[in-house]
């Protein structure tokens, strides 16, 4: 029998060593992300890490009334690893605690959010004794810390070794015996035998907790037990390792959110979070009501889609919110609420069509040379029939002794792949601007709109447009005036004519919005386009670099997911916003706002040749 | 088709076994449904052989024809002589046709399959005129992946609507153990070690890891392991590399990797 192995080992240099983070200085932001996949997948539910911040001293400090001796002091205010039973703090960086060497700084981070990760696990957070018994505090948490050692060094063996030196290393810097009073020499006596341990092992007089109720319920009787000497108990230095457990979260926490559109038709209610604002929100919806009577919502075939968008009124859909300070994703959600588009009766849209119609023939005419048809191709090696001129001259060929050709084949096949276009329009307040004499933005983007419309009409491919405003990160406000499905030309021109400025413009979670819409459409190319006026801002703090980066993202984040974004915009000042949400060529700045229809025009033709 | 000795491995997960057998009795056609690797082929590959019954598999794509499947026209010398394609000489034989992803095809080229599965069993091939019925055994079958690509991947729910359909999932963990030990040659502490892995790299879907590690993955591993390559490589090569190349997820995997081995 041939030994396999040995031609193995030969080969091995074929597979290149484990890969490391390339990195040279190893901190939490290298680390992050990698180290919440590891706890994703470990404890099969999503885990935040965040920096712990150096300032926040642990609570334990405050039980200490009087001053604390030297020799007591806990482990200086570096930034130490934490959590509150719901996410995990960890140090910005392990410089501080004497450790630059990239694989020994990987290591220590992968230990830290380990041992949190157990310790929500388990429930420390939640079983932790209050302030009033620093003793019974402590030995609960010798308890915790050791159990949780004991438990990781079991489940990843890998790590059993360097919680060993580490406990090593703490063992040498405990306080002296001499300096402490009974209750506390017997605490110090219980810490130093945890740490000569084996992290795998028991420890003698400390119980083998299966979770944090019985940490708790031993630390109750045994400070009990050591009741008599419990006044002179000034609290010990814990190790540095074990990091700091804080009070669990409480109950205000946001509630665990399904993020987006859900697969299904009918986006997620989420009862919880409506509750808060139910009251501000009738009061709106009740105005907007008043105002779209006074515009006349009155044709019969509105009723029924104003129905349809009224019981989706009633559920908003969350989106998550990136937050540039914390590098992650904020707690709370942006909440997008659709909203019945305002409807008017007026010949505007007639109108303008007719003022505006050799332009629409112009564009009309660039559109339709787009168009997605099928194109015979012929003379192919393959197909689904014979091409009878390529076969008649076969057959020439081999009479008169020519080499005969072997393309003699035709098929039938697209000449493109199928178009998906989201308009998504920027309605803020400020498009009440006049541009010049009597127009408004607005009214710049209505007419580009409905011109738009026309040349889209003639392109045929399915296209949806909707609008964005809002208030406040739990009211952004999107209208449908065009649905992928709406065929109704009659109607869609009435919402156009019915666009009104209105609110702030929150765009990250209108752009997930519009992600969302054009994921669930079957197309090779999804194009969304941004008509906007200026930069994104609201009145909650959504402003300046917070908005830009939120915005960025969540483009990003289209981009991820095969969607092209563009932005057409008339905001002059606006190069270097937009080339930090955009990039250099995912923008147009408009020099004259009726220059629109012909750039999108432009956009819409770069994309299908570039990518066709 | 050649016929194998034994019948391919595979071991049930629940009555699919009864089920697809009273569908090929009564003329049913079956879509699988399931993930990648989890065992849809090898069921079909498991049946046909019981069932006595030749397969005639068919990788579908984006440029499969109509032609592609009922056959065509092709020069011989000065003459054209019609060819059949796979689908055609499954129906004239009577055995199975296997459509493996059948999403990737256009929508418009499935269609042709339409007669075949109603009670009509007939195929009618345009170019000859002729009408086709199905011998007697043949069976229809096709495989697609929920949730894979794109919305726009999908059936039409007239196509869906004409199938039977079994959903497969991966193996729960003691069975995806014993198809690892079996299929992949390892002791059953080295399997049960990998599906341990796959359950927790299978959390991280929706992390960016567009695809979980299949129950083929592991197999994959486990051969590579039998065959004397030390774990942590083996999964490496098998395992992570296959399934992403975010730098964090590989990170996180080989992580997870050397947890465990």
């Amino acid at each position: 029998m041939l030994r396999l192995a040995s031609p193995w080992r030969r080969k091995r240099a074929l597979f290149a060593a484990a890969p490391e983070p390339t990195a040279t200085v190893v901190t939490l932001d290298t680390m992050r992300r990698r180290l919440e996949l590891l706890l994703a997948a470990i404890y099969g539910r999503p885990v935040r890490i965040v920096p712990a911040s150096a300032s926040s001293v642990p609570p334990w400090y405050k039980r200490i009334f009087r001053p604390i001796p030297e020799h007591l002091r806990r482990a200086g205010v570096a930034p130490q690893a934490g959590s509150n039973g719901e996410r995990i703090e960890l140090p910005a960086s392990l410089e501080q605690a004497g450790i630059t060497e990239p694989a020994a700084a990987v290591a220590r981070y992968k230990l830290l959010a380990l041992q949190q990760a157990e310790r929500i696990q388990r429930g420390t957070s939640r079983h932790m004794p209050g302030e009033e018994s620093p003793l019974e505090r402590d030995l609960f948490l010798l308890s915790e810390s050791v159990a949780v050692d004991r438990a990781l060094a079991r489940s990843v063996p890998s790590m059993s070794a360097l919680i060993a030196r580490e406990r090593m290393a703490a063992l040498t810097s405990r306080p002296e015996m001499s300096e402490l009073t009974p209750a506390e020499r017997e605490m110090e006596a219980l810490i130093r035998a945890a740490l000569s341990a084996p992290p795998a092992q028991g420890v003698a007089g400390l119980p083998a907790a299966e979770d944090s109720a019985q940490s708790r319920a031993w630390a109750a009787a045994r400070s009990r037990q050591m009741r008599g000497m419990q006044r002179a108990y000034r609290g010990l230095p814990l190790v540095s390792l074990w990091g700091a457990v804080k009070p669990a979260a409480g109950p205000d926490r946001p509630p665990e959110l399904q993020w987006g559109l859900a697969s299904g038709d009918s986006p997620l209610p989420s009862p919880e979070l409506e509750g808060g604002d139910a009251s501000d929100d009738a009061d709106a919806s009740a105005s907007e009501a008043e105002s779209d009577e006074g515009v006349g919502a009155s044709a019969s075939g509105q009723s029924e889609a104003a129905q349809a968008d009224a019981s989706a009124e009633e559920r908003p859909i969350p989106y998550p919110e990136w937050d540039y300070v914390d590098q992650t994703f904020a707690a709370l959600p942006a909440l997008v609420r659709l909203r019945a588009p305002v409807v008017a009766m007026d010949s505007w849209a007639t109108e303008a069509l007719e003022l505006y119609a050799p332009v629409i023939r112009r564009l009309r005419e660039r559109f339709d040379k787009l168009r997605a048809r099928r194109v015979r191709l012929v003379r192919q090696r393959d197909g689904d029939e014979l091409d009878m001129s390529a076969c008649i001259e076969a057959y020439v060929d081999s009479r008169t002794s020519h080499a005969v050709g072997d393309r003699l084949y035709s098929s039938v096949r697209p000449a493109r792949r199928a178009l998906a276009i989201v308009l998504l329009v920027d309605i803020s307040g400020s498009t009440e601007e006049k541009i010049r004499d009597e127009e408004r933005v607005i009214d710049v983007a209505k007419l580009a709109l409905l011109i738009v419309t026309q040349a889209l009409d003639a392109l045929g491919d399915p296209y949806a447009i909707v609008t964005f405003s809002g208030r406040t990160r739990e009211n952004v406000r999107m209208r449908m005036v065009k649905d992928f499905a709406d065929a109704s030309r009659e109607s869609v021109r009435q919402r156009i004519s019915g666009l009104a400025p209105e609110g702030y413009t929150r765009a990250g979670a209108a752009i997930r919005h519009a992600t969302a819409m054009l994921m669930r459409q079957p197309a090779g190319h999804r194009l969304l386009l941004l008509l906007s006026d200026g930069k994104p801002n609201d009145d909650d703090g959504y402003t300046g670099r917070y908005a830009v980066e939120d915005t960025r993202q969540s483009i990003l984040e289209a981009q991820g997911r095969g969607v092209h974004p563009y932005c057409l915009t008339i905001d002059r000042k606006g190069h270097d916003y937009l080339t930090r949400i955009f990039g250099e060529s995912g923008h147009t700045i408009l020099q004259r706002p009726e220059q629109l229809p012909l750039a999108l025009a432009d956009v819409i033709r770069r994309m299908l040749g570039a990518r066709s | 088709m050649p016929t194998t000795e034994s019948a391919p491995y595979y071991l049930p997960s629940g009555n699919e076994v009864q089920v697809f057998s009273t569908c090929h009795e009564r003329g049913l056609p079956v879509m699988l449904k399931g993930p990648t690797g989890c065992g849809k082929t090898r069921f079909v590959q498991h049946m046909a052989y019981t069932l006595g019954r030749p397969l005639i598999t068919v990788a579908c794509h984006d440029d499969l024809s109509a032609s592609d499947l009922t056959g065509r026209y092709l020069l011989k010398g000065g003459d054209t002589v019609w060819v059949d394609g796979p689908l055609t000489t499954a129906v004239r034989t009577g055995a199975i046709c296997y459509l493996d992803e059948v999403v990737e095809a256009r929508q418009d080229t499935i269609v042709v399959i339409h007669p075949l599965t109603d009670d009509r069993r007939i195929l009618p091939i345009d170019k000859t005129g002729e009408t086709i019925h199905a011998a007697a055994g043949f069976q229809l079958v096709v495989s697609y992946n929920p949730g894979y690509q794109h919305a726009m991947k999908d059936l039409k729910p007239s196509t869906r609507q004409r199938f039977v359909a079994l959903d497969f999932d991966f193996p729960a963990a003691d069975r995806e153990a014993e198809i690892v030990v079996h299929e992949g040659g390892v002791d059953a502490a080295a399997a049960s070690a990998l599906v341990t892995l796959a359950h927790q790299i299978r959390r991280l879907r929706d992390q960016g890891l567009a695809e979980v590690p299949s129950t083929r993955l592991l197999v994959a591993a486990a051969r590579l392991m039998s065959q004397g390559v030390p774990a942590a490589d083996a999964c490496r090569v098998a395992i992570t590399g296959p399934l992403t190349d975010d730098a964090d997820l590989v990170a996180a995997i080989s992580d997870l990797v050397s947890a465990r081995f």
